[in-house]
């Protein structure tokens, strides 16, 4: 089956705030959640992140900015709604307010898709793109009236919940991928590997206080049970998807990887194998963590400048809460 | 000729020893090894990183031919040399128990 990226766009909310700001703020909150970790690491917490800016729903919400970037991509593709046969939607977060009863199906109206199958699922964070793409080729490969398939996530961070240290902090953001069958532009997929642990469900979890959402991050979780697999599982992952093309590391042209922090790109960095400064440079200092969205902001950033070259291999990959892994292999 | 107690005390060794080696070489970079204490939290004492744990795994792996489910993988089974041997020792029982029922 060929099958590959049309388009992709993503929309950030015009709204910012300094992630100091978002810090402070959320002082107390940070501080018990850190208060598991020995000294040490509750220094190293807030160190090396890399993130200066968030970006804040206010006006625009996570269902708009899923629209605008849907209607970006279908735009770039060059499509309607009525070309659309699958919309999924795999938002982690979006909006403890959102009052549809899924995403998919609200766009799917919006956008005139009036024939396609919508779902929506809530999983993965910024490992849910993987998720995303292999449930997305799962149905194109046993329905064959399935030709092209929308995959959106749009997600904000409940409100006082922006810091997820000592991993991240949360910035809004909502995102497109276009993915077609027997299309002729655009990167073909080659493979995509996910794996998902769910006696780690807790490590970060939502939870109801008082009516209200908020994250719940087990810091210690985090570094006993988390941390220890974190790299090795994307590493297994990482070379599943080359050996069943029969690749290797070195083929690789771009590595496209999420913007938890710098920290955590410097380790997948080392992982690769890539000498210092040999992941791209992401906008991640003004938009934050943004969790599924944010390979696809590293990846329209990589088109927009013009690195991606017709036959460069490309390996995106990323991990996020469920625990969630995943890996995907296309050549542009 | 080596008793049972005296075969497991040979294998304790073998499996610390290797596993000291190997992290004194490979991930601590040449550390000296008297420096691992069987005792010596590897972990949360910061001498392997995420990183240092694909090397550890894979060598774990192939040294002793064993499988590691992602789930075995975590500070209560590999952060000190202790525990290391231990968990090997239950993945070759495992595994001997069945190669002898096949």
């Amino acid at each position: 089956m060929n099958v590959r990226i049309a388009s992709a766009a993503y929309a950030v909310p015009p709204d910012g705030e300094t992630v100091e700001a978002v810090l402070d703020r959320e002082r107390d909150r940070v501080q018990t959640t850190l208060a598991p970790l020995s000294p040490q690491a509750r220094q190293k917490a807030a160190e090396g992140l890399g993130l200066s800016r968030v970006r804040v729903c206010g006006g625009k919400q996570p269902y708009d900015l899923v629209l605008d970037a849907a209607s970006t991509a279908m735009a770039d593709a060059g499509i309607t709604g009525k070309n659309i046969d699958l919309i999924l939607d795999y938002s982690t977060f979006p909006g403890e307010n959102s009052q549809y009863l899924s995403i998919a199906h609200k766009l799917s109206a919006e956008l005139g898709a009036e024939t396609s199958l919508n779902l929506s699922f809530k999983a993965g964070g910024c490992g849910a793109l993987h998720l995303a793409i292999k449930t997305a080729m799962g149905w194109m490969s046993t329905d064959e009236n399935i030709q092209t398939a929308l995959l959106v996530t749009g997600d904000t961070a409940p409100a006082g919940n922006r810091s997820l240290l000592p991993v991240t902090v949360q910035g809004d953001a909502g995102s497109a991928v276009i993915l077609r069958r027997q299309g002729a532009e655009g990167p073909l997929l080659l493979g995509v590997e996910a794996m998902t642990l769910g006696h780690l469900h807790n490590a970060i979890a939502l939870i109801k206080t008082n009516g209200h959402l908020e994250i719940k991050v087990d810091a210690g979780s985090i570094e006993n049970d988390v941390m220890p697999i974190y790299y090795l599982n994307l590493y297994r992952l990482v070379q599943k998807v080359l050996a069943s093309s029969s690749l290797n590391l070195n083929d690789v042209d771009h590595f496209i990887y999420s913007n938890i922090s710098q920290r955590d790109r410097d380790g997948f960095r080392r992982m690769v194998g890539l000498p210092e400064g040999g992941l791209p440079l992401t906008p991640m200092a003004e938009y934050g963590h943004t969790f599924a969205s944010d390979l696809v902001i590293n990846y329209v950033h990589m088109r927009r400048e013009g690195r991606i070259r017709p036959g460069q291999l490309l390996l995106f990959a990323s991990a996020g809460i469920g625990f969630t892994w995943g890996v995907t292999l296309a050549r542009a | 000729m080596f008793g049972p107690e005296l075969l497991d005390k040979e294998l304790n060794m073998e499996i610390k020893t290797a596993v000291r080696q190997f992290i004194a070489e490979n991930v601590l970079l040449g550390v000296h090894q008297a420096r691992i204490e069987d005792a010596t939290p590897l972990v949360t004492g910061g001498l392997i990183d995420s990183i240092g744990m694909i090397g550890l795994v894979a060598f774990l792996e192939a040294q002793f031919k064993v499988e590691f489910e992602p789930r075995e993988i975590n500070v209560h089974n590999l952060n000190t040399l202790e525990q290391i041997e231990e968990l090997i020792r239950k993945k070759l029982a495992v595994r001997d128990a069945g190669a002898a029922g096949s």
